[in-house]
């Protein structure tokens, strides 16, 4: 039980924050937390004050963050953290508006899936949950346009959703379709909420089953495209789902010289061990995308590109170079292991791309 | 001379083959008891130091105020040692927590934590007792071994190694400046203008927290706290000054020519790390309060292994070491000191190496 109540946490968290220019953060933290566990200087704890099911495969919780929180733009991720066995896991989800400034984030369960698991598995047991600050750019313009159209796979729908959400919020008038894809129609989530959304043309489209009256059958193509959307040309548009997928409709409008698409995936590229092959390295924060090889460390590549990443020692000992990787495989060359989970600490020193890399540097 | 034997090149493939295993194998194993273990030792760290606070406010009634100095020097020991250390050695970056991160970790201590980890991270670590490339070999103020250059300076080094020890934390926190390089007119002022001010800053800021802020706010007590936190300071530096010495500077202790770091191998480099380090033999309490530094020779082979797990790890690395004729300079706290102290009074006269190192 924390000491303090939470209303009174939040009322207080504004007036600690000139207190982060003489105090250690983690110092403040580390006593705020034996008091509330959302008494915090930056980071953000959220409350988990609802779970339910949604289809049969997604848990929906809703979510109370700290003040601390900035609020997001509908379409934007923020990062979730858990901790396994006492190394913490982070994973990008798209919180969804809900009530009384809760928001809500959508979690399909996925086949050896650590934390998808551990949410849908022991939600209950959990108080409060670690979010980031609402990061991305796949968000709606400012002026909306007359013609909106999104194209969602499987759990791609909840940035979707989340747009929805907020288009019936700021009173849509235009036209609105989406085309939402999932392998079998019990276990995509929010298929109520979206059939009963005011002037939405929903096309359910499944890929794994057998379509019944007033849904499709079969992947994304470009001549289901015109058979549903005949004016797709010129709407804007919002695709999210896997990379498969977002690629695929990221080649429709490419062919056709059509404007207007942001895409948005959540499954890295698949990737195959093979000896040197070439990648491509981004470095997030300088804002460069280089081409990479399979066969050098990272911290040779980056300099070889004229990167200079703090290093030390080149031999994975001293730490200097340790950076996080947002996403992507790559291998410790000193053990051969690959790992691929996102937000993860490495060495550049040590470790060698296997696919496409995203480094917060 | 080397109590060890010299190794040829596929024994020292095997030699570091077999550490490589080691360390492969706990680092396999790291999970939920590492981190149970440095959040127990942060706890430790932070209550400590608010309950010696605490009483040192009450003023200088002998048993509170002798209790809380005690407390005090505790917190920051553990927190320079065990946890700031061993934390900044990324040791707990598999937890993927940012408290525990190596690279953003800050501590109660003098020395700013980048130029630690430039120092002592990169530079000691990787060319450990290289003479000219490690500059913690006598930390440019004292000469403890006979290869080290002779210049009549260090004939009062036993006065320097007491002053160095009683403002540990100060010798520590400009040592990156290596201002004797400017004293000597090696290096121009201009490069000392860019390179001062975070380490002042940091000094600054340690001097008003523990000499202005604390005693400030204890009111009518402020000098009962003055003097609390300065003897407090005191006692961590004396105990880390002799933890750090017996590392490296013992009787059997190694150093090297510049030579052994062409075409070094990994077990080239880990054969120098054992030779080139000290262990000392105690109590659990002992290895706690030196952050393990006791097992310097397992830190020195493993830096980024939990300390926790070298105590498990140094069975098989004194077994390993055996098997190879590799010398394990392991010894009691006093034995080990005795020996630093006799090197720092011999050596402070003219002398030679006994024998050129192979």
């Amino acid at each position: 039980m924390p000491l303090i109540p939470a209303a009174l946490v939040n009322l207080a968290l504004p007036l600690t924050r000139p207190l982060a220019a003489f105090l250690r953060e983690d110092v403040f933290d580390y006593y705020g937390r034996l008091l509330h566990p959302q008494l915090q200087l930056r980071r953000v704890f959220a409350r988990l004050k609802a779970r339910r099911l949604e289809g049969e495969a997604t848990v929906v919780l809703t979510l109370s963050p700290s003040r601390n929180w900035r609020g997001f733009r509908a379409g934007q991720h923020v990062a979730v953290t858990l901790e396994k066995d006492g190394v913490r896991h982070t994973r990008r989800y798209s919180p969804m508006r809900a009530a009384n400034g809760r928001i809500e984030i959508a979690i399909k369960r996925l086949k050896e899936g650590l934390v998808s698991s551990l949410l849908h598995e022991e939600a209950d047991s959990i108080g409060y949950l670690e979010i980031g600050q609402a990061e991305g750019d796949f968000v709606l313009p400012d002026t909306l346009p007359p013609r909106l159209l999104f194209l969602a796979a499987g759990s791609g729908i909840t940035p979707i959703l989340a747009m929805l959400r907020e288009l019936k919020a700021r009173g849509y008038q235009g036209e609105l379709h989406l085309l939402y894809y999932g392998r079998h129609r019990n276990q995509m989530a929010y298929l109520d909420e979206l059939r009963a959304y005011p002037g939405l043309h929903l096309h359910i489209c499944l890929t794994g089953e057998q379509a019944r009256a007033g849904e499709q059958a079969g992947r994304f193509s470009a001549a289901q495209l015109d058979a549903l959307v005949p004016k797709a040309e010129g709407s804007t548009v919002f695709a999210c789902g896997s990379h498969g997928f977002t690629q695929s409709v990221q080649a429709v409008w490419q062919q056709r010289g059509w404007q207007g698409l942001a895409c948005e995936s959540f499954t890295p590229p698949t990737w195959h061990l093979e000896d040197d092959k070439p990648v491509t390295l981004t470095f997030a924060r300088a804002r460069r995308e280089l081409a990479g090889r399979t066969g050098g460390t990272l911290l040779e590549q980056a300099e070889a590109h004229g990167l200079k990443p703090a290093s030390g020692c080149r031999m994975g000992i001293c730490n200097t170079c340790t950076c996080q990787k947002r996403e992507g495989a790559v291998r410790d060359l000193r053990t051969g292991e690959i790992s691929t989970k996102p937000d993860e600490t490495i060495r550049l020193c040590i470790t060698a791309p296997v696919g496409n890399v995203v480094l917060d540097l | 001379m080397s109590k060890s034997l010299s190794l040829n090149p596929d024994q020292l493939a095997a030699f570091g083959a077999e550490l490589d295993a080691l360390r492969n194998r706990h680092l396999a194993e790291l999970g939920e008891a590492d981190a149970r273990y440095i959040r127990r030792v942060r706890a430790s760290v932070r209550i400590t130091e608010l309950a010696g606070r605490l009483m040192l406010f009450a003023g200088f009634f002998p048993p509170t105020w002798c209790l809380g100095v005690l407390l005090l020097a505790f917190s920051k020991i553990v927190d320079n040692m065990e946890l700031g250390h061993n934390v900044m050695h990324g040791q707990y970056d598999f937890m993927n927590d940012p408290e525990f991160s190596g690279k953003h970790f800050e501590w109660d201590h003098s020395c700013t934590s980048d130029a630690w980890r430039r120092t002592h991270n990169y530079q000691h670590h990787t060319y450990t007792n290289v003479l000219g490339k490690d500059h913690d070999i006598g930390y440019g103020t004292v000469r403890i071994f006979a290869e080290q250059r002779w210049r009549p300076f260090y004939l009062l080094q036993p006065l320097w190694a007491l002053l160095q020890a009683v403002f540990f934390e100060y010798a520590i926190a400009v040592f990156d400046l290596k201002l004797d390089r400017y004293l000597r007119g090696r290096a121009k002022l201009s490069e000392l203008k860019v390179k001062a001010p975070p380490v002042l800053r940091k000094l600054w800021r340690k001097f008003i927290k523990d000499y202005v802020f604390f005693p400030l706010i204890a009111g009518p007590h402020w000098l009962a706290v003055l003097a609390g936190n300065a003897v407090a300071n005191l006692l961590r530096n004396l105990w880390t000054f002799t933890v750090i010495f017996c590392g490296h500077f013992t009787e059997d202790a190694e150093v090297f020519p510049l030579s052994v770091l062409k075409d070094e191998t990994r077990g080239g480099w880990y054969v120098r790390q054992l030779r080139g380090s000290s262990n000392l033999s105690g109590s659990r309490w002992l290895h706690f309060l030196t952050g393990n530094l006791s097992h310097q020779i397992e830190h020195h082979l493993f830096p980024d292994i939990p300390a926790r797990r070298y105590a498990s790890m140094a069975v098989e690395v004194r077994e390993i070491c055996q098997r190879y004729g590799q010398h394990y300079n392991t010894g009691s706290f006093a034995g080990q000191f005795f020996t630093v102290l006799v090197r720092l009074f011999r050596h402070a006269f003219p002398s030679r190496p006994a024998m050129q190192p192979a």
